[in-house]
Protein backbone atom coordinates (compact mmCIF):
# COMPACT_ATOMS: atom_id res chain seq x y z
CA UNK A 1 0.00 0.00 0.00
CA UNK A 2 1.35 3.35 -0.79
CA UNK A 3 2.04 6.13 1.49
CA UNK A 4 -0.89 8.56 0.62
CA UNK A 5 -3.14 5.52 1.00
CA UNK A 6 -2.21 4.79 3.50
CA UNK A 7 -2.62 7.80 5.63
CA UNK A 8 -6.12 8.01 3.77
CA UNK A 9 -7.15 4.40 5.48
CA UNK A 10 -5.33 5.76 9.26
CA UNK A 11 -7.74 8.96 8.57
CA UNK A 12 -10.94 7.06 7.42
CA UNK A 13 -10.66 4.36 10.14
CA UNK A 14 -10.78 6.83 13.26
CA UNK A 15 -14.17 8.73 11.10
CA UNK A 16 -16.19 5.56 11.05
CA UNK A 17 -15.01 4.83 14.63
CA UNK A 18 -16.76 8.25 15.65
CA UNK A 19 -19.39 7.80 13.36
CA UNK A 20 -20.56 4.06 14.57
CA UNK A 21 -19.83 5.05 18.38
CA UNK A 22 -22.34 7.73 17.79
CA UNK A 23 -24.44 5.61 16.26
CA UNK A 24 -24.30 3.05 18.94
CA UNK A 25 -24.49 5.63 21.80
CA UNK A 26 -22.13 4.01 23.89
CA UNK A 27 -23.06 3.43 27.84
CA UNK A 28 -20.30 5.50 29.66
CA UNK A 29 -23.17 8.27 30.34
CA UNK A 30 -23.18 8.53 34.17
CA UNK A 31 -25.48 11.30 35.10
CA UNK A 32 -24.35 13.41 37.97
CA UNK A 33 -26.28 16.58 39.65
CA UNK A 34 -23.31 18.84 39.14
CA UNK A 35 -19.92 19.21 36.96
CA UNK A 36 -17.07 17.70 37.21
CA UNK A 37 -13.85 17.50 36.30
CA UNK A 38 -11.85 15.20 34.17
CA UNK A 39 -11.40 12.23 35.72
CA UNK A 40 -11.06 8.12 35.87
CA UNK A 41 -14.50 8.08 36.09
CA UNK A 42 -15.12 10.55 33.57
CA UNK A 43 -12.22 10.50 31.16
CA UNK A 44 -13.67 13.95 29.79
CA UNK A 45 -15.34 15.66 32.85
CA UNK A 46 -18.84 16.17 32.98
CA UNK A 47 -21.24 18.86 31.90
CA UNK A 48 -23.32 21.28 34.10
CA UNK A 49 -26.27 19.36 33.62
CA UNK A 50 -24.26 16.12 34.76
CA UNK A 51 -23.93 14.39 31.45
CA UNK A 52 -20.25 12.96 30.11
CA UNK A 53 -18.84 15.06 28.26
CA UNK A 54 -16.81 11.98 26.49
CA UNK A 55 -20.37 10.19 25.32
CA UNK A 56 -22.11 13.95 24.56
CA UNK A 57 -18.92 14.48 22.13
CA UNK A 58 -19.01 11.00 20.84
CA UNK A 59 -22.46 11.01 20.06
CA UNK A 60 -23.45 14.68 18.79
CA UNK A 61 -19.76 14.12 16.35
CA UNK A 62 -21.32 10.51 15.48
CA UNK A 63 -24.37 12.51 14.43
CA UNK A 64 -22.57 15.33 12.06
CA UNK A 65 -20.08 12.77 10.70
CA UNK A 66 -23.32 10.41 10.02
CA UNK A 67 -25.43 13.67 8.48
CA UNK A 68 -22.62 14.88 6.72
CA UNK A 69 -21.66 11.32 4.99
CA UNK A 70 -25.24 10.90 4.20
CA UNK A 71 -25.24 13.92 2.44
CA UNK A 72 -21.90 13.33 0.86
CA UNK A 73 -22.78 9.98 -0.17
CA UNK A 74 -26.40 11.52 -2.17
CA UNK A 75 -24.18 14.40 -3.37
CA UNK A 76 -21.41 12.41 -5.13
CA UNK A 77 -24.06 9.57 -6.24
CA UNK A 78 -26.16 12.25 -8.28
CA UNK A 79 -23.11 13.89 -9.07
CA UNK A 80 -21.40 11.52 -10.63
CA UNK A 81 -24.59 10.66 -12.49
CA UNK A 82 -25.25 13.94 -13.81
CA UNK A 83 -21.72 14.14 -14.70
CA UNK A 84 -21.42 11.23 -16.68
CA UNK A 85 -25.12 12.49 -18.38
CA UNK A 86 -23.55 15.46 -19.13
CA UNK A 87 -20.56 14.23 -20.61
CA UNK A 88 -21.90 11.48 -22.94
CA UNK A 89 -25.27 13.33 -24.26
CA UNK A 90 -24.04 16.62 -23.82
CA UNK A 91 -27.33 17.63 -22.27
CA UNK A 92 -27.65 21.59 -22.31
CA UNK A 93 -30.60 21.97 -20.42
CA UNK A 94 -28.23 19.86 -17.48
CA UNK A 95 -25.35 21.82 -17.82
CA UNK A 96 -27.44 24.86 -17.80
CA UNK A 97 -29.17 24.17 -14.30
CA UNK A 98 -25.51 23.00 -12.81
CA UNK A 99 -24.15 26.39 -14.03
CA UNK A 100 -27.40 27.63 -12.30
CA UNK A 101 -26.98 26.11 -9.43
CA UNK A 102 -23.39 26.72 -9.30
CA UNK A 103 -23.09 30.80 -9.16
CA UNK A 104 -26.01 30.82 -6.79
CA UNK A 105 -23.88 28.52 -4.49
CA UNK A 106 -21.29 30.43 -5.38
CA UNK A 107 -23.03 33.78 -4.21
CA UNK A 108 -25.40 32.87 -1.52
CA UNK A 109 -23.36 29.31 -0.23
CA UNK A 110 -25.16 27.03 0.49
CA UNK A 111 -25.80 27.65 4.14
CA UNK A 112 -28.50 30.62 3.86
CA UNK A 113 -30.38 28.93 1.64
CA UNK A 114 -30.77 25.52 3.72
CA UNK A 115 -30.69 27.77 7.11
CA UNK A 116 -33.85 29.68 5.65
CA UNK A 117 -35.00 25.29 4.55
CA UNK A 118 -34.96 24.53 8.38
CA UNK A 119 -36.66 27.60 9.87
CA UNK A 120 -39.44 27.34 7.47
CA UNK A 121 -40.02 23.40 8.01
CA UNK A 122 -38.41 23.08 11.52
CA UNK A 123 -40.08 19.19 11.69
CA UNK A 124 -37.79 18.28 8.94
CA UNK A 125 -36.10 14.81 9.45
CA UNK A 126 -32.70 14.04 9.61
CA UNK A 127 -33.04 12.43 6.01
CA UNK A 128 -34.76 15.09 5.10
CA UNK A 129 -32.21 17.51 5.82
CA UNK A 130 -29.42 15.67 4.28
CA UNK A 131 -31.68 15.41 1.22
CA UNK A 132 -31.72 19.00 0.86
CA UNK A 133 -28.44 19.21 1.34
CA UNK A 134 -27.86 16.69 -1.35
CA UNK A 135 -30.22 18.83 -3.81
CA UNK A 136 -28.36 21.84 -3.50
CA UNK A 137 -24.75 20.51 -3.68
CA UNK A 138 -24.51 17.98 -6.64
CA UNK A 139 -22.84 20.97 -8.67
CA UNK A 140 -19.53 20.92 -6.61
CA UNK A 141 -19.36 17.07 -7.82
CA UNK A 142 -20.76 17.44 -11.07
CA UNK A 143 -19.13 20.23 -13.20
CA UNK A 144 -15.13 18.97 -12.37
CA UNK A 145 -16.37 15.12 -13.07
CA UNK A 146 -17.80 16.42 -16.65
CA UNK A 147 -14.47 18.42 -16.95
CA UNK A 148 -11.93 15.17 -15.86
CA UNK A 149 -14.55 12.73 -18.18
CA UNK A 150 -14.35 15.29 -21.30
CA UNK A 151 -10.47 15.56 -20.70
CA UNK A 152 -10.00 11.56 -20.86
CA UNK A 153 -11.93 11.68 -23.56
CA UNK A 154 -9.60 14.45 -25.31
CA UNK A 155 -6.34 12.03 -24.29
CA UNK A 156 -5.09 10.52 -27.11
CA UNK A 157 -4.79 6.62 -26.39
CA UNK A 158 -8.65 7.23 -25.50
CA UNK A 159 -8.91 8.29 -29.14
CA UNK A 160 -6.48 5.58 -30.15
CA UNK A 161 -8.61 3.13 -28.28
CA UNK A 162 -11.74 4.45 -30.11
CA UNK A 163 -10.06 4.37 -33.61
CA UNK A 164 -9.05 0.88 -33.09
CA UNK A 165 -12.59 -0.39 -31.70
CA UNK A 166 -12.90 -0.77 -28.35
CA UNK A 167 -16.13 -0.76 -27.30
CA UNK A 168 -17.58 2.51 -25.01
CA UNK A 169 -18.18 0.21 -22.15
CA UNK A 170 -14.34 -1.74 -22.22
CA UNK A 171 -13.54 2.66 -22.53
CA UNK A 172 -15.41 3.37 -19.51
CA UNK A 173 -14.01 0.38 -17.41
CA UNK A 174 -10.46 0.94 -17.86
CA UNK A 175 -9.84 4.38 -18.94
CA UNK A 176 -12.14 7.10 -17.81
CA UNK A 177 -13.41 5.41 -14.29
CA UNK A 178 -9.96 5.06 -12.72
CA UNK A 179 -9.46 8.54 -14.10
CA UNK A 180 -12.85 9.82 -12.46
CA UNK A 181 -12.74 8.45 -9.05
CA UNK A 182 -9.29 9.55 -8.75
CA UNK A 183 -10.64 13.08 -8.74
CA UNK A 184 -13.97 12.20 -7.07
CA UNK A 185 -12.55 10.74 -3.89
CA UNK A 186 -10.05 14.31 -2.77
CA UNK A 187 -13.73 15.75 -4.04
CA UNK A 188 -16.00 14.06 -2.28
CA UNK A 189 -14.04 14.17 1.21
CA UNK A 190 -13.44 18.01 0.92
CA UNK A 191 -17.31 18.19 0.47
CA UNK A 192 -17.50 16.01 3.19
CA UNK A 193 -15.28 18.24 5.53
CA UNK A 194 -16.92 21.21 4.35
CA UNK A 195 -20.38 19.77 4.98
CA UNK A 196 -19.57 18.62 7.90
CA UNK A 197 -18.73 22.00 9.15
CA UNK A 198 -21.86 23.37 7.79
CA UNK A 199 -24.25 21.20 9.57
CA UNK A 200 -21.75 22.68 12.72
CA UNK A 201 -23.01 26.10 11.82
CA UNK A 202 -26.27 25.22 11.22
CA UNK A 203 -26.60 23.80 14.71
CA UNK A 204 -24.82 27.05 16.24
CA UNK A 205 -27.06 28.96 14.24
CA UNK A 206 -30.31 27.37 16.41
CA UNK A 207 -31.70 25.53 13.00
CA UNK A 208 -31.60 21.46 12.96
CA UNK A 209 -32.95 19.00 11.02
CA UNK A 210 -34.39 15.77 13.51
CA UNK A 211 -34.02 15.97 17.16
CA UNK A 212 -31.07 14.64 17.80
CA UNK A 213 -28.51 17.12 19.30
CA UNK A 214 -25.16 17.67 17.23
CA UNK A 215 -21.90 18.81 17.75
CA UNK A 216 -22.67 23.16 16.83
CA UNK A 217 -25.13 22.69 19.42
CA UNK A 218 -22.85 21.24 22.12
CA UNK A 219 -20.10 24.27 21.49
CA UNK A 220 -23.02 26.81 21.28
CA UNK A 221 -23.69 25.36 24.82
CA UNK A 222 -20.44 24.71 26.04
CA UNK A 223 -19.44 28.35 25.49
CA UNK A 224 -21.37 29.55 27.35
CA UNK A 225 -20.39 27.78 30.68
CA UNK A 226 -17.04 27.82 29.90
CA UNK A 227 -15.95 29.64 32.89
CA UNK A 228 -17.76 26.85 34.95
CA UNK A 229 -16.37 23.94 33.36
CA UNK A 230 -13.70 25.02 30.49
CA UNK A 231 -12.89 21.10 29.68
CA UNK A 232 -16.66 20.69 28.28
CA UNK A 233 -15.94 23.31 25.70
CA UNK A 234 -11.98 22.40 25.21
CA UNK A 235 -13.70 18.80 24.16
CA UNK A 236 -16.65 19.54 22.26
CA UNK A 237 -14.15 22.03 19.94
CA UNK A 238 -11.62 19.50 19.88
CA UNK A 239 -13.88 17.03 18.61
CA UNK A 240 -15.11 18.78 15.55
CA UNK A 241 -11.43 20.31 14.66
CA UNK A 242 -10.45 16.54 14.89
CA UNK A 243 -12.72 15.18 12.48
CA UNK A 244 -12.33 18.25 10.05
CA UNK A 245 -8.47 17.57 10.38
CA UNK A 246 -9.05 14.04 9.39
CA UNK A 247 -11.30 14.33 6.52
CA UNK A 248 -9.08 17.33 5.12
CA UNK A 249 -6.08 14.76 5.47
CA UNK A 250 -7.92 12.05 3.31
CA UNK A 251 -9.13 14.66 0.83
CA UNK A 252 -4.90 16.19 1.02
CA UNK A 253 -3.81 12.49 0.55
CA UNK A 254 -5.91 11.00 -2.12
CA UNK A 255 -5.28 13.97 -4.17
CA UNK A 256 -3.38 12.55 -7.28
CA UNK A 257 -1.97 14.99 -9.44
CA UNK A 258 -4.02 14.76 -13.40
CA UNK A 259 -1.95 13.91 -16.18
CA UNK A 260 -0.20 15.94 -18.28
CA UNK A 261 -1.68 16.41 -21.56
CA UNK B 1 -1.72 50.87 -27.74
CA UNK B 2 -1.88 52.93 -24.08
CA UNK B 3 -4.79 50.84 -21.86
CA UNK B 4 -5.28 54.56 -20.37
CA UNK B 5 -6.14 56.25 -23.81
CA UNK B 6 -8.52 52.96 -24.81
CA UNK B 7 -10.36 53.14 -21.40
CA UNK B 8 -11.43 56.80 -21.53
CA UNK B 9 -11.78 57.28 -25.23
CA UNK B 10 -15.59 57.52 -26.35
CA UNK B 11 -15.24 53.84 -27.32
CA UNK B 12 -14.44 52.84 -24.20
CA UNK B 13 -16.92 55.32 -22.73
CA UNK B 14 -19.32 53.20 -25.06
CA UNK B 15 -17.74 49.97 -23.94
CA UNK B 16 -18.16 50.99 -20.12
CA UNK B 17 -22.29 51.99 -20.58
CA UNK B 18 -23.05 48.74 -22.24
CA UNK B 19 -21.46 46.60 -19.38
CA UNK B 20 -23.12 48.59 -16.68
CA UNK B 21 -26.17 48.50 -18.78
CA UNK B 22 -26.05 44.36 -19.31
CA UNK B 23 -24.77 44.23 -15.57
CA UNK B 24 -27.98 46.17 -14.09
CA UNK B 25 -30.43 44.03 -16.31
CA UNK B 26 -28.23 40.76 -15.19
CA UNK B 27 -28.76 41.96 -12.20
CA UNK B 28 -32.53 43.09 -11.80
CA UNK B 29 -33.08 39.26 -13.64
CA UNK B 30 -30.95 37.57 -10.58
CA UNK B 31 -32.65 39.76 -7.91
CA UNK B 32 -36.51 38.93 -9.25
CA UNK B 33 -35.25 34.87 -9.13
CA UNK B 34 -33.80 35.60 -5.52
CA UNK B 35 -37.38 37.20 -4.73
CA UNK B 36 -39.53 34.39 -6.40
CA UNK B 37 -37.15 31.63 -5.16
CA UNK B 38 -37.57 33.19 -1.47
CA UNK B 39 -41.54 33.81 -1.81
CA UNK B 40 -41.55 30.26 -3.25
CA UNK B 41 -40.04 28.98 -0.05
CA UNK B 42 -41.67 30.51 2.62
CA UNK B 43 -45.67 30.22 0.19
CA UNK B 44 -44.81 26.81 -0.44
CA UNK B 45 -44.09 25.23 2.84
CA UNK B 46 -46.15 25.31 5.58
CA UNK B 47 -46.66 29.24 7.13
CA UNK B 48 -44.34 29.44 9.84
CA UNK B 49 -46.53 32.70 11.16
CA UNK B 50 -49.25 30.35 12.70
CA UNK B 51 -46.61 28.40 14.60
CA UNK B 52 -46.16 31.42 16.95
CA UNK B 53 -48.27 31.22 20.19
CA UNK B 54 -50.46 27.63 18.78
CA UNK B 55 -52.00 29.95 16.07
CA UNK B 56 -51.93 26.43 14.14
CA UNK B 57 -54.42 25.06 16.68
CA UNK B 58 -55.87 28.40 16.05
CA UNK B 59 -59.84 29.27 14.74
CA UNK B 60 -59.52 29.75 10.97
CA UNK B 61 -60.71 33.27 11.53
CA UNK B 62 -58.22 34.32 13.66
CA UNK B 63 -55.58 33.05 11.37
CA UNK B 64 -56.90 34.88 8.95
CA UNK B 65 -56.43 37.90 10.55
CA UNK B 66 -53.09 37.13 11.62
CA UNK B 67 -52.33 36.81 8.01
CA UNK B 68 -53.97 39.89 6.93
CA UNK B 69 -51.69 41.92 9.45
CA UNK B 70 -49.06 40.63 8.12
CA UNK B 71 -49.76 41.28 4.86
CA UNK B 72 -50.39 38.06 3.75
CA UNK B 73 -53.92 37.79 2.56
CA UNK B 74 -54.59 36.94 -0.80
CA UNK B 75 -54.36 34.13 -3.25
CA UNK B 76 -50.73 33.06 -4.21
CA UNK B 77 -50.08 35.39 -7.40
CA UNK B 78 -51.52 38.15 -5.81
CA UNK B 79 -49.36 37.63 -2.98
CA UNK B 80 -46.51 37.62 -4.93
CA UNK B 81 -47.30 40.78 -7.30
CA UNK B 82 -48.21 42.98 -4.06
CA UNK B 83 -44.41 41.17 -2.60
CA UNK B 84 -42.57 42.95 -5.65
CA UNK B 85 -44.99 45.95 -5.79
CA UNK B 86 -43.89 46.57 -2.33
CA UNK B 87 -40.67 45.88 -2.87
CA UNK B 88 -40.09 48.07 -5.52
CA UNK B 89 -41.32 50.89 -2.66
CA UNK B 90 -38.97 49.65 -0.09
CA UNK B 91 -41.31 47.78 1.97
CA UNK B 92 -40.34 44.57 3.24
CA UNK B 93 -43.27 43.73 5.15
CA UNK B 94 -44.06 43.47 9.31
CA UNK B 95 -41.73 41.20 11.60
CA UNK B 96 -44.18 38.80 13.88
CA UNK B 97 -43.76 41.68 16.40
CA UNK B 98 -45.16 43.92 14.33
CA UNK B 99 -42.18 46.36 13.67
CA UNK B 100 -41.63 47.20 10.12
CA UNK B 101 -38.86 44.98 8.67
CA UNK B 102 -36.85 48.00 7.24
CA UNK B 103 -36.78 49.30 11.02
CA UNK B 104 -35.56 46.45 12.29
CA UNK B 105 -32.74 45.91 10.08
CA UNK B 106 -31.87 49.69 9.67
CA UNK B 107 -31.27 49.56 13.53
CA UNK B 108 -29.23 46.46 13.55
CA UNK B 109 -27.27 47.63 10.92
CA UNK B 110 -26.55 50.70 12.75
CA UNK B 111 -25.22 48.75 15.31
CA UNK B 112 -23.13 46.52 12.97
CA UNK B 113 -21.66 49.29 11.39
CA UNK B 114 -18.29 49.48 12.80
CA UNK B 115 -17.34 45.81 12.88
CA UNK B 116 -18.44 45.48 9.29
CA UNK B 117 -16.50 48.71 7.98
CA UNK B 118 -13.44 47.03 9.91
CA UNK B 119 -13.57 43.62 8.31
CA UNK B 120 -14.07 44.93 5.20
CA UNK B 121 -11.19 47.59 5.29
CA UNK B 122 -9.04 44.38 6.46
CA UNK B 123 -10.26 42.56 3.71
CA UNK B 124 -9.40 45.15 1.43
CA UNK B 125 -6.36 46.67 2.50
CA UNK B 126 -3.76 43.72 4.14
CA UNK B 127 -3.72 40.40 2.05
CA UNK B 128 -3.00 41.31 -1.03
CA UNK B 129 -0.49 43.82 0.27
CA UNK B 130 1.03 41.33 2.56
CA UNK B 131 1.47 38.79 -0.46
CA UNK B 132 2.68 41.36 -2.77
CA UNK B 133 5.52 42.38 0.29
CA UNK B 134 6.30 38.93 1.02
CA UNK B 135 6.20 37.03 -2.27
CA UNK B 136 9.46 35.78 -3.62
CA UNK B 137 9.88 33.48 -6.68
CA UNK B 138 11.78 31.04 -4.30
CA UNK B 139 9.62 30.34 -1.53
CA UNK B 140 11.20 32.26 1.86
CA UNK B 141 10.56 31.48 5.28
CA UNK B 142 8.13 34.21 5.80
CA UNK B 143 6.31 33.51 3.13
CA UNK B 144 5.63 30.19 4.51
CA UNK B 145 4.81 30.98 7.76
CA UNK B 146 2.55 33.28 6.31
CA UNK B 147 0.86 30.46 3.93
CA UNK B 148 0.43 28.23 7.02
CA UNK B 149 -1.20 30.93 8.77
CA UNK B 150 -3.55 31.69 5.91
CA UNK B 151 -4.32 27.96 5.65
CA UNK B 152 -6.39 28.28 8.61
CA UNK B 153 -9.28 29.27 6.50
CA UNK B 154 -10.50 26.01 6.50
CA UNK B 155 -11.17 26.64 10.06
CA UNK B 156 -15.27 26.87 10.06
CA UNK B 157 -16.33 30.98 10.30
CA UNK B 158 -18.64 30.05 13.78
CA UNK B 159 -15.67 27.74 15.61
CA UNK B 160 -13.00 30.50 14.67
CA UNK B 161 -15.60 33.52 16.14
CA UNK B 162 -16.56 31.07 19.42
CA UNK B 163 -12.82 30.32 20.17
CA UNK B 164 -11.71 34.17 19.65
CA UNK B 165 -14.48 35.22 21.88
CA UNK B 166 -13.58 32.45 24.71
CA UNK B 167 -9.97 33.18 24.43
CA UNK B 168 -11.58 37.65 24.75
CA UNK B 169 -14.07 37.11 27.91
CA UNK B 170 -11.90 34.39 29.86
CA UNK B 171 -8.41 35.47 29.10
CA UNK B 172 -7.70 38.41 27.43
CA UNK B 173 -9.85 40.69 28.98
CA UNK B 174 -7.78 41.00 32.34
CA UNK B 175 -4.77 42.06 30.60
CA UNK B 176 -6.20 44.40 27.55
CA UNK B 177 -5.93 48.44 28.56
CA UNK B 178 -8.73 50.89 27.64
CA UNK B 179 -12.65 49.68 27.67
CA UNK B 180 -13.28 46.35 26.65
CA UNK B 181 -16.42 47.59 23.98
CA UNK B 182 -13.97 48.86 21.61
CA UNK B 183 -11.37 45.62 22.08
CA UNK B 184 -15.07 43.78 21.19
CA UNK B 185 -15.34 45.96 17.98
CA UNK B 186 -12.02 45.17 16.93
CA UNK B 187 -12.49 41.53 17.64
CA UNK B 188 -15.78 41.30 15.93
CA UNK B 189 -14.40 42.97 12.93
CA UNK B 190 -11.00 40.85 13.00
CA UNK B 191 -14.03 37.79 13.23
CA UNK B 192 -15.71 38.43 10.04
CA UNK B 193 -12.54 39.29 8.22
CA UNK B 194 -10.76 36.23 9.46
CA UNK B 195 -12.13 33.62 6.79
CA UNK B 196 -12.04 35.95 3.63
CA UNK B 197 -8.76 37.40 4.45
CA UNK B 198 -6.77 34.31 4.43
CA UNK B 199 -8.98 32.74 1.54
CA UNK B 200 -8.03 36.19 -0.30
CA UNK B 201 -4.11 35.86 0.75
CA UNK B 202 -4.30 32.38 -0.47
CA UNK B 203 -5.77 32.95 -3.73
CA UNK B 204 -3.02 36.05 -4.18
CA UNK B 205 0.08 33.75 -3.43
CA UNK B 206 -1.12 31.46 -5.72
CA UNK B 207 -1.98 34.25 -8.62
CA UNK B 208 1.44 35.84 -7.73
CA UNK B 209 3.17 32.37 -8.34
CA UNK B 210 1.35 32.05 -11.90
CA UNK B 211 2.14 36.23 -13.02
CA UNK B 212 5.86 34.94 -11.89
CA UNK B 213 5.67 32.84 -15.05
CA UNK B 214 4.77 35.14 -17.37
CA UNK B 215 7.62 36.30 -20.06
CA UNK B 216 6.80 39.98 -19.29
CA UNK B 217 8.45 39.24 -15.51
CA UNK B 218 11.12 37.71 -17.50
CA UNK B 219 11.52 41.03 -19.14
CA UNK B 220 11.33 42.96 -15.71
CA UNK B 221 14.14 40.16 -14.35
CA UNK B 222 16.56 41.05 -17.44
CA UNK B 223 16.18 44.81 -17.09
CA UNK B 224 17.66 44.56 -13.60
CA UNK B 225 14.49 45.39 -11.76
CA UNK B 226 14.11 44.37 -8.61
CA UNK B 227 11.96 41.74 -6.71
CA UNK B 228 9.92 44.24 -4.53
CA UNK B 229 9.41 46.90 -7.41
CA UNK B 230 8.51 43.81 -9.38
CA UNK B 231 5.72 42.89 -6.85
CA UNK B 232 4.41 46.63 -7.14
CA UNK B 233 4.03 46.18 -10.72
CA UNK B 234 1.97 43.39 -10.41
CA UNK B 235 -0.01 44.59 -7.70
CA UNK B 236 -2.60 45.49 -10.74
CA UNK B 237 -2.44 42.59 -12.92
CA UNK B 238 -3.42 40.79 -9.12
CA UNK B 239 -6.29 43.21 -8.37
CA UNK B 240 -7.41 42.17 -12.11
CA UNK B 241 -6.97 38.54 -11.68
CA UNK B 242 -9.12 38.45 -8.35
CA UNK B 243 -11.24 40.92 -9.06
CA UNK B 244 -13.94 38.00 -9.78
CA UNK B 245 -13.64 37.09 -5.98
CA UNK B 246 -15.31 40.25 -4.88
CA UNK B 247 -18.99 38.71 -4.61
CA UNK B 248 -17.27 35.63 -2.41
CA UNK B 249 -15.47 37.80 -0.14
CA UNK B 250 -18.49 39.89 0.39
CA UNK B 251 -20.47 36.75 1.24
CA UNK B 252 -17.80 35.67 3.72
CA UNK B 253 -18.05 39.02 5.65
CA UNK B 254 -21.05 38.62 5.80
CA UNK B 255 -21.13 34.63 7.33
CA UNK B 256 -17.89 36.01 9.20
CA UNK B 257 -20.19 38.87 10.61
CA UNK B 258 -23.04 36.87 11.40
CA UNK B 259 -21.38 34.24 13.14
CA UNK B 260 -19.24 36.66 15.34
CA UNK B 261 -22.14 38.13 16.52
CA UNK B 262 -24.09 35.46 17.37
CA UNK B 263 -20.43 34.42 19.46
CA UNK B 264 -20.49 37.76 20.93
CA UNK B 265 -24.09 38.00 21.67
CA UNK B 266 -23.73 41.44 20.06
CA UNK B 267 -27.61 42.33 18.47
CA UNK B 268 -26.56 43.64 15.14
CA UNK B 269 -27.29 42.86 11.44
CA UNK B 270 -26.31 38.97 11.66
CA UNK B 271 -27.63 38.21 14.96
CA UNK B 272 -30.76 39.07 13.44
CA UNK B 273 -30.97 37.21 11.27
CA UNK B 274 -30.25 33.81 13.53
CA UNK B 275 -33.33 35.75 15.88
CA UNK B 276 -35.44 35.47 12.83
CA UNK B 277 -34.26 31.61 12.22
CA UNK B 278 -34.94 30.33 15.48
CA UNK B 279 -38.24 32.52 15.69
CA UNK B 280 -39.29 31.69 11.99
CA UNK B 281 -40.02 35.07 11.33
CA UNK B 282 -41.08 34.75 7.57
CA UNK B 283 -41.15 38.44 6.48
CA UNK B 284 -37.77 39.39 8.69
CA UNK B 285 -35.99 36.18 6.96
CA UNK B 286 -37.18 37.60 3.66
CA UNK B 287 -36.31 40.47 4.34
CA UNK B 288 -32.77 39.75 5.47
CA UNK B 289 -32.13 37.35 2.50
CA UNK B 290 -33.35 40.09 0.08
CA UNK B 291 -31.06 42.92 1.27
CA UNK B 292 -27.91 40.71 1.83
CA UNK B 293 -28.51 38.57 -1.86
CA UNK B 294 -28.46 41.77 -3.35
CA UNK B 295 -25.49 43.44 -2.05
CA UNK B 296 -23.68 39.75 -2.85
CA UNK B 297 -25.24 39.54 -6.12
CA UNK B 298 -24.94 42.81 -7.06
CA UNK B 299 -20.84 42.06 -6.20
CA UNK B 300 -20.66 38.87 -7.77
CA UNK B 301 -20.67 39.91 -11.53
CA UNK B 302 -17.87 43.05 -10.66
CA UNK B 303 -14.74 41.17 -11.84
CA UNK B 304 -16.77 38.46 -14.54
CA UNK B 305 -14.32 38.60 -17.45
CA UNK B 306 -15.93 39.71 -20.12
Amino acid sequence: MNAPRKIAWQCIVPLLLLAALGFLRPPVADYRSAAMAPSWSHLLGATPSGEDVLRLCVTSAGVTITQAALATFGATVLGTLIAFLMANIGNRLLRGIANAFAFFLDALGPLIPIAALCAVAPHFPQWGLSLAITALCWPSIALPVREEIIAVHRREYVRASIVVGVTKWNILIRHVMPDVFARLVPQSFALFSNLAALLAALEFLGVKGGNSQQLGFVIYESSGVVRQCPWYFLSATATLVIALLLARRISASAHKPALVG
Amino acid sequence: MNVATGIWSTSGWLRIAVHLFFWFARMCVLLIALQSLAFLLFDVLPAPEFRIGGMIAADQRAAETFRAQLGLQGTRPERYLRHLRNLTHGDLGLTLSGTPVADVISQRLRTSLPHVTLAVLIVALIPIPLATLFFRPRETGSLRLLYKLSDLGWLPAFLAAVIVNVLFSVVLMRYLPGSSDRWRTLLLGFCGALLPASTLFSASIETARELYQRPFVSTYRALGLSNRRIARLLTKNLIVALSPMVGRLALGVLLGTVFAEVAFDVAGFGRVFAEALRSADYTLIAGWLTLTGTAVLALSPVGRPE
